[in-house]
């Protein structure tokens, strides 16, 4: 984890965030500003970025890497509510309505990120409104992925909840591999908090797509063969059960 | 319209419920009157010698109190000001050791890290060991009355030994005793339970209310059952709500704050009960608070730092700051006290000691202090660094002032004769 210290930030620092969506309209006089005040972090893999419950004073921008964000229940379990990747931001919630924070936010690979704190934002966003109405979208996106996933868990069943969970980790994690395949790290666990179901349950189903030839099992990774079959499933997965 | 429908039958719910409950206490209260014809503590407290009475009254001192008391009082104090100041800081200490120590470790000892840390600052747990545990405390803490029922039933006392029955009328309450303890380990009518319990404290309460106060911890199961459904003998009641823990969190803090300040008042009893049994002299918390008292009163300076030990404790309880570590403390002192120093004769214990584990495995803790670290934290997020550093620093220094100093100046004005 380091600090960027020095007073004028670098080229590459200016077009690294003026990637970011949210940050895609400041001028290079707000950027310069914006880079002063966001700190550069980086952390390694599976290491916990803040957790469900903490207090919250700072929003986060991924520079590179990926994230996976989770709510925990009483009993440790875990259910995935999204994965983040590059030039995705988080901590957006608690900006606006200063509560703790609403879910655990924990790296799935070696990530960068740039921290700006709550007060240094609104600072920003006060002479830029055009920022919160970025923030507003991203919100916007998340409500609409959560209004989703309700529906899923209530009208849908297992077999098509796993392979729309599938087809999103192809999108955010794949890995191109040999022959046009596609390699997401993941595991059944993980796979099974991402739709509610244990692991047992998650097993079966992904038994059932392996044999469907969808995708095959490997110690910590699914490796789907055919990326467009597996969008295709979507369709008929409903008659499964 | 269906709204005020719904509200119709809540408000006649409760208004049944209240009807209910109400004779319910009456009849409690006096069916258990005449039950216990004399106090007396069963722990043994001759006094060896007698104690030196103007340490605990108006002397020479700054207002009056004894010097080696003040003494005891500051280093209170003292810590309770830090602790409240730890408590208002724990967010930005945590933050700070969770991203520059823990982050590094990464993985299973980040987790391990931010559990413990939560289990400090009274976060909730979030972990399956943490559940099952929760699950057996609350098991045991509603549970346990019953079984100090019987064995009260088996020794002709009411709920303790310390409280003989009348042999006149012991042969019913034994049998009411039974009933109750039969009603509790089946989890029936828990409702009926509670009212029965509270119509006995208050009864004990008339009777003499420092017995009242030594009973108090009691109170805090009753509070569950008054608050649990008629129908708990078809349910599995393994967690305490958010309200009901607050009450019996309550309950339990007031109850130690009071006995604490009961040792100062009574201190001859509780140097008595030194007397008999030296070990209990032996412990580190009182002697960190007798630190640079005058080596000449031992005994008053003993029961001074314990019973102001109780009222910091009693205190950091009824408020809500760092319960779980404290009510884990007490536990085990209390566990020590049972099973070490006085021996299975002080097994009643036992509900107290899960009632403190209630606490201490719960994940709905609340604070009373929410309120000022609100304000603190919206300064904070304003920028108004020095302004959050006074509010925490002022409210900590008033509310400790508070809790320590008029209530000891008011005590050394007691007239002790009669006791």
């Amino acid at each position: 984890m380091s600090a960027s210290s020095d007073n004028t930030p670098s080229e590459s620092d200016l077009r690294e965030l003026a990637q970011v969506p949210i940050f895609q309209r400041l001028g290079a006089r707000e950027l310069e500003q914006l880079c002063r005040i966001a700190n550069r972090e980086s952390f390694k893999p599976n290491t916990v970025v803040f957790f469900q419950g903490d207090r919250a004073d700072k929003l986060y921008v991924i520079l590179s890497g990926g994230a996976k964000v989770y709510r925990q229940a009483e009993d440790g379990r875990q259910k995935i509510v999204g994965t983040l990747g590059p030039r995705e931001i988080f901590g957006e919630l608690t900006l606006l309505d200063g509560r703790e924070r609403s879910a655990t936010v924990e790296t799935i690979a070696q990530t960068e990120m740039r921290s700006v704190a709550h007060r240094d934002f609104r600072a920003v966003a006060t002479k830029n409104p055009d920022i919160l109405w970025r923030v507003m979208e991203a919100l916007c996106e998340r409500i609409r992925g959560l209004n989703e996933e309700t529906l899923n868990l209530a009208f849908e069943e297992l077999p098509y909840r796993i392979v729309q969970a599938l087809d999103e980790l192809v999108e955010k994690r794949g890995k191109p591999g040999a022959g046009g395949r596609i390699v997401v790290e993941t595991t059944p666990a993980d796979i099974g908090q991402r739709v509610g179901a244990d692991r047992q349950e998650t097993c079966r189903v992904l038994k059932m797509l392996s044999k469907r030839g969808l995708l095959e099992l490997d110690a910590d990774e699914v490796v789907i063969p055919d990326a467009r079959a597996l969008k295709r499933a979507l369709e008929y997965a409903h008659e499964w059960f | 319209m269906v709204l005020v429908r719904r509200g119709n039958v809540a408000a006649e719910w409760r208004a049944r419920r209240a009807g209910t409950l109400a004779p319910t206490l009456l009849l409690a209260s006096s069916l258990v009157s005449s039950s216990a014809e004399a106090h007396e503590r069963f722990v043994k407290h001759r006094l060896k010698t007698p104690l030196h009475d103007e340490f605990f009254l108006q002397g020479p001192g700054l207002m009056g109190i004894h010097p080696d008391l003040l003494r005891i009082a500051t280093t209170v104090f003292t810590i309770l000001v830090a602790l409240m100041l730890l408590w208002y800081l724990r967010e930005p200490i945590g933050e700070t050791v969770e991203r520059r120590i823990v982050r590094r470790l990464g993985g299973g000892a980040q987790q391990i890290v931010h559990q413990l840390a939560g289990f400090l600052t009274d976060k909730p747990v979030r972990a399956r060991w943490f559940q099952v545990l929760r699950e057996w405390c609350v098991i045991l803490f509603l549970r346990s009355p019953g079984l100090v029922l019987m064995y009260s039933a088996t020794n002709d006392s009411l709920v303790m030994p310390s409280y003989p029955l009348d042999p006149a009328s012991a042969e019913i309450f034994k049998f009411i005793q039974v009933g109750l303890a039969i009603l509790i380990l089946t989890q029936t009518a828990l409702p009926l339970c509670g009212a029965m319990i509270i119509g006995t404290w208050i009864y004990l309460f008339r009777w003499g209310w420092m017995v009242a106060i030594d009973a108090m911890p009691v109170l805090t199961v009753a509070v569950v059952y008054v608050t649990s459904p008629w129908q708990s003998h078809k349910l599995a009641i393994i967690d305490i709500n958010e309200k009901q823990m607050r009450w019996l969190r309550l309950t339990l803090g007031v109850g130690f704050w009071a006995l604490g300040w009961l040792k100062l008042y009574n201190h001859d009893l509780i140097a008595g009960v030194a007397d008999s049994f030296p070990n209990i002299m032996n412990d580190p918390m009182v002697r960190l608070l007798k630190m640079g008292t005058s080596p000449g009163w031992p005994r008053e300076t003993w029961v001074a730092a314990f019973g102001l030990a109780e009222v910091m404790t009693g205190f950091f309880v009824v408020v809500g700051i760092f319960s779980r570590v404290w009510t884990l403390i007490m536990a085990f002192v209390f566990t020590k006290l049972m099973l070490v120093d006085f021996g299975w004769h002080e097994i009643p214990h036992i509900y107290p000691i899960a009632a403190l584990l209630a606490v201490m495995s719960s994940n709905k803790l609340t604070s009373e202090f929410e309120r000022i670290e609100r304000i603190e934290e919206r300064l904070g997020r304003s920028g108004k660094s020095l302004k959050q550093a006074l509010t925490i620093l002022g409210a900590s220094v008033i509310v400790a002032f508070l809790v320590v100093f008029p209530m000891l100046y008011a005590t050394t004005f007691l007239d002790r004769s009669k006791l």
